[in-house]
């Protein structure tokens, strides 16, 4: 087993013992090793055929002026990469200006896209807009509400004038509103009967105060004008009142307008 | 080819210090020393002379980009060397990702006449069989066996250039000369 394992070892001298690069010591080695190794030898004389054969190969030269073109050519290529790397260099010099200032005015660009006056003022009117929408639906509101404030005064006024013309009393208090137009009379049922109209039509006022704005303002007028008064009652009215009115002594007609006078209508 | 020398290292570092010092003659001194052994280790591990040239310029183009980070204390010839082999390893493992050396070339019949020792055999033949069978080796193998046969260069410093051990670059040694042989021997039945 160790002759074996010194042969294998003996093998890796054999190239530089055939080279002649061994030293004295490892030649003597393998000189003893050959005599008694048939391996060995066998070895040796395969490796030396190698060699013989590696050493007969001659390689061809390149040509003469080869050795003295080499170095000009070497500068040459030196120079070119040198150009080119410095017309790179710049290049990319600029670039590294040219990038940035670029990518600002891009931004700034963009920014004034985004930002422009006319996005600003579009906004602005956009906003504006929604501000008179707003300030005008509430205006239409305060319009119609007071419309309907005056619309209802108005009637309350003709109610208490048609009241007043028939000789009855009006009463006015904490029970009585105007912009409810709640009004009572005492002993008429006509009254009784307008004052109920009233009520029920101030409970779908109110009712529909409560719902939507815009569009029911407008139905809420047109309802107070239709059922606060209705015009058969007003017609009747007028007609009674003018008759009693034209029955009317002169005293009641005085008192009448002494009353109408202290009740600042 | 005779074996290559290790030159001298003072001169060399001369060299170096003049073209560290701007004068350009440092380095066509160093290129034109060394020039012939730069190609000879790239031309025998790549056997194509224009390749051998290409990469034998490459090789003094990166010695003049590196020069002057070139340190004193180091071999100049050593460098140089590790240049050259490392660019030639390099082209050989891109020239075999691109062509793969053909199963077909290594039992390509040899002709009768082709069998008599290699005796007989004109020196186009026996190049094209020795590069075939170097060919065979692998990148390291090469640089090792054209150190250590052509250049007689010592182990230790092969190990040096190859940044090897010298137990390592001695079995490269002693696989790639097996190698070679088996290769001969098939091709021209030795």
């Amino acid at each position: 087993m160790n002759n074996k394992l010194n042969i294998e070892e003996l093998k890796y001298l054999i190239p530089d013992y055939i080279t002649g690069a061994l030293d004295e010591n490892d030649k003597l080695l393998v000189d003893n090793a050959l005599k008694e190794s048939a391996e060995l030898r066998e070895f040796y004389t395969e490796t030396k055929n190698t060699f013989k054969f590696v050493s007969n190969v001659k390689f061809e030269e390149p040509p003469a002026q080869y050795w003295n073109n080499l170095l000009p050519r070497i500068h040459e290529k030196i120079d070119a990469r040198a150009a080119k790397k410095l017309s790179w260099d710049n290049i990319s010099a600029i670039w590294k200006i040219i990038v940035p200032v670029a990518a600002v005015i891009l931004f700034f660009v963009i920014y004034q896209l985004v930002k422009s006056p006319e996005n600003q003022i579009s906004k602005k009117q956009e906003n504006k807009e929604q501000k008179i929408n707003v300030d005008s639906g509430s205006n239409v509101k305060n319009e119609v509400k007071d419309e309907k404030k005056e619309q209802v005064e108005k009637k309350d006024d003709n109610v208490a004038n048609n009241i007043s013309g028939n000789g009855n009393k009006i009463v006015k208090g904490p029970g009585v509103n105007k912009r409810n137009g709640v009004v009572r009379h005492q002993n008429a049922p006509e009254e009784e009967n307008m004052a109920d109209n009233n009520e029920k039509n101030n409970d779908n006022l109110n009712n529909e105060k409560e719902s939507n704005v815009e569009n029911e303002e407008y139905a809420l007028i047109e309802t107070e004008e239709s059922s606060i008064l209705p015009g058969h009652v007003l017609g009747t009215m007028d007609d009674e009142t003018e008759s009693e009115l034209n029955n009317l002594n002169g005293n009641e007609k005085d008192q009448l307008i002494e009353n109408l006078l202290k009740t600042d209508l | 080819m005779a074996p290559q020398s290790i030159p001298d290292k003072n001169k060399d570092l001369e060299c170096v210090r003049a073209f560290k010092n701007g004068d350009v003659r440092g380095y066509n001194e160093i290129v034109r020393k060394y020039q012939q052994q730069v190609y000879w280790v790239i031309r025998k591990m790549v056997q194509d002379h224009d390749d051998a040239d290409d990469i034998t310029q490459e090789v003094f183009i990166k010695v003049h980009t590196a020069l002057r980070d070139f340190r004193e204390e180091s071999n100049l010839f050593t460098w140089l060397y590790r240049i050259a082999t490392n660019y030639a390893i390099n082209h050989i493992r891109k020239v075999k990702v691109k062509n793969t050396v053909s199963v077909e070339i290594v039992t390509d019949p040899i002709e009768a006449h082709e069998k008599d020792g290699g005796e007989n055999l004109d020196d186009e033949r026996k190049r094209r069989i020795l590069g075939e069978a170097i060919e065979t080796l692998p990148p390291q193998q090469r640089a090792v066996f054209n150190m250590r046969y052509y250049d007689e260069l010592p182990y230790d410093e092969i190990a040096k250039i190859m940044e090897k051990s010298v137990g390592g670059i001695k079995a490269n040694y002693f696989h790639a000369v097996k190698k070679i042989g088996e290769y001969v021997k098939q091709r021209i039945g030795n």
